[in-house]
């Protein structure tokens, strides 16, 4: 009689699992994107021709199907050599997976360049500057391309030491800042079984479930009065901060030009992300960062445009946001659009230094 | 605390539900008194401080009721005394709720600077004090007469109701903490309860939550002096309309199925509100347990309908604008108050004409007048709602002037969706799926009805719908602990 009760309380648990998992199916739920090492040991991409959705946050917005192209990366058409293409290398800026396919920058920077010069773009979510540099190998080993387009956000430079969680092959060691390597690894048993569950991906993917933060969640007062009072303003950097910033990015910078050095064929084209809203606060450390990064990006021989200017002067004319939302600080269309200008004109005037 | 966080529904239902019926194989009165310490700590969890005036208003109003009891009826001293309890009730209202509004006023009219004050307003100060006040009346026209302060002071702070109602009557309480049965466990009754709360927790969690960014886009905004363009303004408006009842209503549900999980019935608070086919049918399911408090203790103490048409009209537009007046303190709640008040006198001035010229029966069959006065009725509603939820005067008339259309052909048309990242397609789709649903669904009490006889008519049923409901529970309140963000119920600012 109790196991039969317990069998009737089982089906009753497992029922709402069952209904779960049927609903997400049905709902454009983020589904397993399978990324590896296909490509190129160095080099994480999506299985070719892999079809995958994504959506942001629990109510699933901006949700959008992807398709992986003949070398795995989320694009509108397949890589063939072609010197006349252009590389546009990067991380999730670049994928802008929330996007719709024709507001995505690959596609608006295709629209403003002359006919015949296709984009080819390898953005790879969770990866950042070193990585960038074993992208640029090898579409100019295999690809024939010569003129390279990084977009990059701020923290590029930070993101390329170990342990950033945004290294996919390269990075630079915290304390000795000296080249190692850090790999993805492989899913294993669980994980691989997981993907092909709706229900444990919106766990996994969507509200990001995480044991430790629901036993803290539980034993920690919370009022709806405190996410408002978190936010403060940052304080200016200090000297030891600004040094030591200094030291991390010539580290980084240094060690990108001595990867891409061997396979520089034809312009290099930096555009750096920078604050897209309250251009008068005073500069912090991650403006600091941002310059630097510039600077020595620039005495490396790229070209570099800082997005700032063409924001501060869209802020001048509009109140539209160039943020995906207050949720997403990746590039809306508007932002992707006024990024692309700036790119496609530096790509159709002379080499500028 | 809110019901909907990780606390609530890992730590502190569960402690409390195992202490109410192990205490209650004992006795009555501990489980009462746990109960009663239970809510206390509840509703100090936010804000310890004013746990203190709810107690203090607790003890008065049962000393005010006891000395009521003690007098002859209708006597000086009876008259005395409940005067004294209103007022005493009314003046903790009028200082924590009304003192800021009112030096603000002042200040405007006068140009003085007492102001702002910034008395903060204590949580379901607004709930406890109607309950009391209740009680303290029908005390002195002899309808109750409660001498077990434990009884008192769970029927006031009671947690599932406490902080944003049911408004509760003594009179739906007091028998079922008399009732010794009330204190041992019901297996029916507890997952039948679990389900009527999950289902209050997914009105919450997914329905209410989920629209409620497409009326923040708009509304804040709006406030914040942008024109809204038409189509976003009816977005805002009609993302608030579902935002406020699913909100509200599973709130209710949650507070309803809570207190099944603890043996004790909460009235029904919503019976499909959107589905009325006039004003007066509206507000008969909206809020009921406000609805008939203001009937009870305001409209037919003023006289209802005895003292003639006009005087009876007054009554109306009066009880409405107390009644938005209890919402909170501006003069948006005033006007949304008064808006209804109108529309209750326009509706029920047709509805006399009709039967004067003998439509009544003609009208009440007719299947496209049907129609036209739920369009109406909808309409209606949702223009009030604009002043609701609306945080100053001038962003309710924008969203108003935008919803007429009148609008410079200068606005960016779009822009303040684009701002917060949203899309009109999703926001109309939210909208036509949520209208739908609270049109032609069945409501949540019919459901819940459902399920608890469900669950008592047969053992196996009754597993399979605690199961359901208890994994339905736990996943709803992780996805609402992993989100980033706490978001409270609407009700718990008034």
């Amino acid at each position: 009689m109790r196991w039969r009760q317990l069998s009737w309380f089982l089906l009753g648990l497992i029922a709402p699992l069952v209904l779960a998992e049927l609903v997400f199916r049905l709902l454009p739920v983020a589904t397993a994107t399978m990324r590896g090492y296909y490509l190129d040991p160095d080099v994480l991409s999506y299985p070719p021709h892999h079809r995958w959705q994504v959506a942001t946050g629990w109510d699933l917005r901006n949700a959008q199907t992807l398709r992986g192209n003949n070398w795995g990366f989320a694009a509108a058409h397949d890589f063939v050599p072609d010197p006349r293409a252009v590389a546009l290398i990067g991380d999730s800026y670049v994928e802008a997976s929330m996007l719709a396919p024709a507001d995505r920058p690959a596609a608006q920077l295709e629209r403003l360049l002359p006919v015949g010069r296709p984009v080819y773009v390898l953005g790879s979510p969770g990866s950042s500057l070193l990585d960038y540099a074993q992208r640029l190998r090898l579409v100019s080993q295999r690809l024939d391309v010569r003129d390279v387009v990084l977009l990059l956000e701020r923290f590029d430079a930070r993101q390329s030491l170990c342990g950033s969680g945004n290294v996919q092959a390269l990075c630079l060691d915290r304390q000795s800042l000296q080249v190692r390597s850090e790999h993805e690894p492989a899913p294993g048993a669980l994980k691989a079984m997981l993907r092909h569950s709706a229900l444990a991906q919106y766990l996994v993917g969507q509200i990001r479930f995480s044991l430790p933060a629901l036993v803290q969640a539980t034993f920690s007062r919370t009022t709806p009065g405190d996410a408002a009072a978190a936010s403060t303003p940052r304080p200016a950097p200090q000297a030891q901060e600004l040094a030591a910033m200094r030291r991390m990015v010539d580290a980084v910078t240094a060690t990108f030009f001595e990867q891409v050095r061997p396979y520089r064929r034809g312009r290099l084209i930096v555009a750096v992300d920078g604050r897209r809203a309250d251009f008068a606060r005073a500069p912090d450390l991650v403006d600091a960062e941002r310059s630097h990064l510039m600077q020595r990006l620039r005495e490396g021989g790229a070209e570099v445009i800082d997005l700032e200017g063409a924001y501060a002067a869209h802020a001048q004319r509009s109140t539209r946001s160039l943020d995906v939302g207050p949720y997403d600080g990746h590039l809306n269309p508007l932002g992707v659009g006024i990024a692309m200008r700036e790119v496609a004109a530096v790509l159709a005037g002379p080499v500028r230094r | 605390m809110l019901f909907t966080t990780a606390t609530f529904a890992f730590l502190f239902l569960p402690l409390v539900l195992a202490g109410y019926y192990l205490l209650g194989r004992r006795t009555q009165t501990g489980a009462a008194a746990w109960l009663l310490a239970a809510s206390l700590f509840f509703y100090g969890y936010w804000m310890p401080v004013f746990t203190l005036l709810l107690v203090a208003s607790i003890v008065t109003n049962f000393q005010c009721g006891k000395l009521i009891a003690r007098t002859v009826p209708g006597s000086v001293a009876a008259r005395a005394w409940l005067a004294a309890g209103v007022v005493f009730n009314l003046g903790l209202l009028a200082y924590f709720k009304y003192a800021n509004f009112f030096v603000a006023n002042l200040d405007a009219l006068l140009g003085l600077h007492w102001g702002p004050l910034k008395v903060i307003l204590p949580i379901g100060i607004s709930f406890y004090t109607f309950t009391q006040i209740a009680f303290l009346v029908d005390t002195w026209s002899r309808k109750v007469n409660e001498a077990r302060p434990i009884h008192y002071g769970l029927f006031v702070t009671y947690f599932p109701h406490l902080v944003a109602g049911p408004v509760l009557h003594h009179a739906q309480m007091m028998p079922q903490f008399a009732d010794a049965s009330v204190y041992r466990f019901d297996g029916a009754r507890f997952w039948g309860g679990l389900a009527i709360f999950a289902l209050g927790l997914f009105k919450k969690v997914v329905i209410a939550d989920g629209v409620a960014p497409y009326a923040d886009a708009i509304f804040k905004p709006a406030d914040a002096g942008l024109m809204p363009s038409p189509h976003e303004a009816w977005i805002g408006a009609l993302a608030y309309t579902f935002q406020l009842y699913f909100d509200f209503s599973g709130y209710s549900d949650m507070a309803i199925g809570l207190s099944w999980m603890f043996n004790i019935r909460l009235p029904f608070n919503f019976d499909s509100p959107y589905k009325a086919l006039n004003i007066s049918d509206f507000w008969r399911r909206w809020h009921i347990s406000l609805s008939t408090f203001l009937r009870d203790y305001l409209y037919i103490a003023m006289g209802g309908n005895r003292k003639g048409k006009l005087r009876r009209y007054l009554n109306l537009a009066i009880t409405m604008v107390l009644g938005g007046l209890w919402h909170g303190a501006s003069w948006s709640f005033v006007l949304w108050g008064a808006l209804h008040g109108a529309y209750l006198v326009v509706n029920h001035a047709f509805g006399a004409l009709v039967q004067r010229l003998g439509l009544a029966a003609r009208l009440k069959s007719s299947k496209m007048f049907a129609c036209a006065s739920w369009s109406l009725t909808a309409l209606a509603v949702i223009v009030a709602w604009v002043f609701f939820r609306a945080e100053t005067m001038p962003g309710a008339l924008r969203m108003l002037q935008a919803m007429s259309g009148a609008v410079s052909p200068q606005v960016d048309a779009g822009a303040l969706l684009w701002n917060a990242g949203l899309h009109a397609g999703v926001a109309w789709r939210w909208c036509l799926v949520l209208a739908l649903a609270v049109v032609a669904l069945p409501n949540s009490n019919r459901i819940g009805q459902w399920l608890l006889q469900a669950a008592a008519a047969r053992q196996a049923w009754r597993l399979l719908i605690g199961g359901a409901a208890l994994c339905s529970a736990v996943f709803l309140v992780v996805l609402n602990t992993m989100r980033d963000s706490v978001s409270a119920f609407i009700y718990f600012n008034f």
